[in-house]
């Protein structure tokens, strides 16, 4: 991509970039002689991959969280509307410029900060101790990317021969909701450490229906932590958008723990 | 079929197995492998002593009956409040019912209120709740 093609493909990008959105789905990949940027089928930015769109390429990828992918190669990332406007700028610098440097460092400091990363994945890391919980933890963000083969597992296991037709091909939203519990239930070890547990209650409502393909995050808070007589009661809130930022669905679990 | 919309009108309900084989799939399709559902030896040590369904499983069925009673509304919104109050051990076929309890007009959009259940074959409600059908709610993409 030379620089009238980037100049071009980010006039496009910032129009996208003019809605604040928390979560867009963009694609960094390496071809022979580039690095782009893509969302869907759109290239945002790019980079040659000269000694200075190397740079760029860097910087691009440290404040997208992610390695240069292989040549060839692509990877997908979540990012806000605010950190691909610093993907974009960084993009742009003239790297031959020996003040361009400073303002990427300062770019992708920013950027870094910004990183919608899971922080406590329960996919990573170690689960937390339950000592930890309390009101107002926050959890996640859990990005749910279903395919048509999960939906459509999910909907066979819960025993509904009638469900093809019953959800047309959409995604159960209860599948969103166990999605992540499954999630809440690994972070805070209840696997792991095979903790006994009791859902004691459950609550959904949807506002929006979803097809396989479509990608929903997930954030959810620990609403009301309290001790009784030994066992934890804890109450998650989880929100559901779109990452249009349109809600999808709410819901509130109530999760007995017995360490 | 007519959706049942008048109060005390029962839900077109049914009876479903739940095998410890359809706890297992649940917990592949939901990423819940929570041991109490699939560990023997471990749900041995629990309060029930054994090995228990997944409450979400229960909460499907009633998403399924509400789906089966209102195929033109439920999809386009809906709400579930409900509580799991006994566990459904694999090998128990429940029974899943419902009746409308009112209907309510709030802000200009009408709502069907129903009362929800899945009862366990010695008559314990294993869950019990309320689903909400809010009519003309929202925009369907179709």
């Amino acid at each position: 991509m030379n620089p009238e093609e980037r100049s071009e493909a980010m006039d496009a990008a910032y129009k996208l970039l003019e809605t604040p959105r928390a979560h867009l789905r963009v694609k960094f990949e390496q071809t022979e002689d580039s690095v782009l940027l893509w969302y869907r089928d759109d290239v945002l930015t790019g980079v040659l991959l000269d000694q200075s769109g190397m740079n760029a390429a860097s910087a691009m990828a440290v404040a997208l969280g992610v390695e240069i992918p292989r040549t060839g190669e692509s990877v997908e990332v979540l990012a806000s509307t605010g950190l691909l406007h610093r993907v974009l700028a960084l993009s742009d610098l003239d790297f031959r410029n020996p003040s361009s440097f400073e303002l990427a460092n300062h770019l992708v400091d920013e950027a870094v900060d910004m990183q919608r990363v899971a922080r406590r994945s329960g996919e990573s890391g170690s689960p937390m101790d339950l000592s930890e919980l309390e009101s107002g933890m926050e959890f996640g963000p859990y990005v749910i990317d279903l395919t048509q083969a999960d939906t459509d597992a999910y909907i066979d296991a819960t025993g509904d021969s009638d469900g093809a037709k019953g959800f047309g091909g959409r995604v159960h939203p209860l599948h969103l909701d166990a999605f992540v519990l499954s999630k809440l239930i690994a972070e805070i070890g209840i696997v792991e450490n095979r903790i006994e547990t009791v859902h004691a209650g459950q609550q959904m409502t949807v506002y929006k229906q979803v097809w396989p393909g479509d990608l929903v995050v997930a954030n959810s808070t620990l609403k009301s932590c309290s001790n009784r007589r030994g066992s934890i009661w804890a109450v998650f809130e989880t929100t559901f958008t779109e990452e249009t930022e349109d809600r999808v669905a709410v819901s509130s679990s109530t999760i007995i723990m017995m360490p | 079929m007519t959706s049942p919309s008048s109060v005390g009108d029962p839900l077109m309900g049914f009876q479903r197995v739940v095998t410890q084989d359809r706890v297992a799939a649940y917990a592949d399709a939901s990423g819940d492998h929570n041991p109490i559902h699939l560990d023997e030896e471990f749900a041995a040590t629990t309060r029930f002593e054994r090995r228990i369904a997944h409450g979400m499983l229960s909460l499907a069925f009633v998403w399924e009956m509400m789906s089966a009673n209102y195929p033109d509304d439920w999809h386009k919104g809906g709400t579930v409040k409900t509580r799991f109050t006994s566990p459904v051990v694999p090998g128990e076929e429940v029974e899943v019912g419902g009746s409308v309890k009112r209907l309510r007009n709030v802000g200009g959009e009408d709502f069907i209120e129903c009362d929800v259940s899945v009862t366990r074959p010695n008559g314990e409600k294993a869950l019990t709740g309320s689903a909400t059908v809010p009519l003309s709610r929202m925009s369907v993409r179709d």
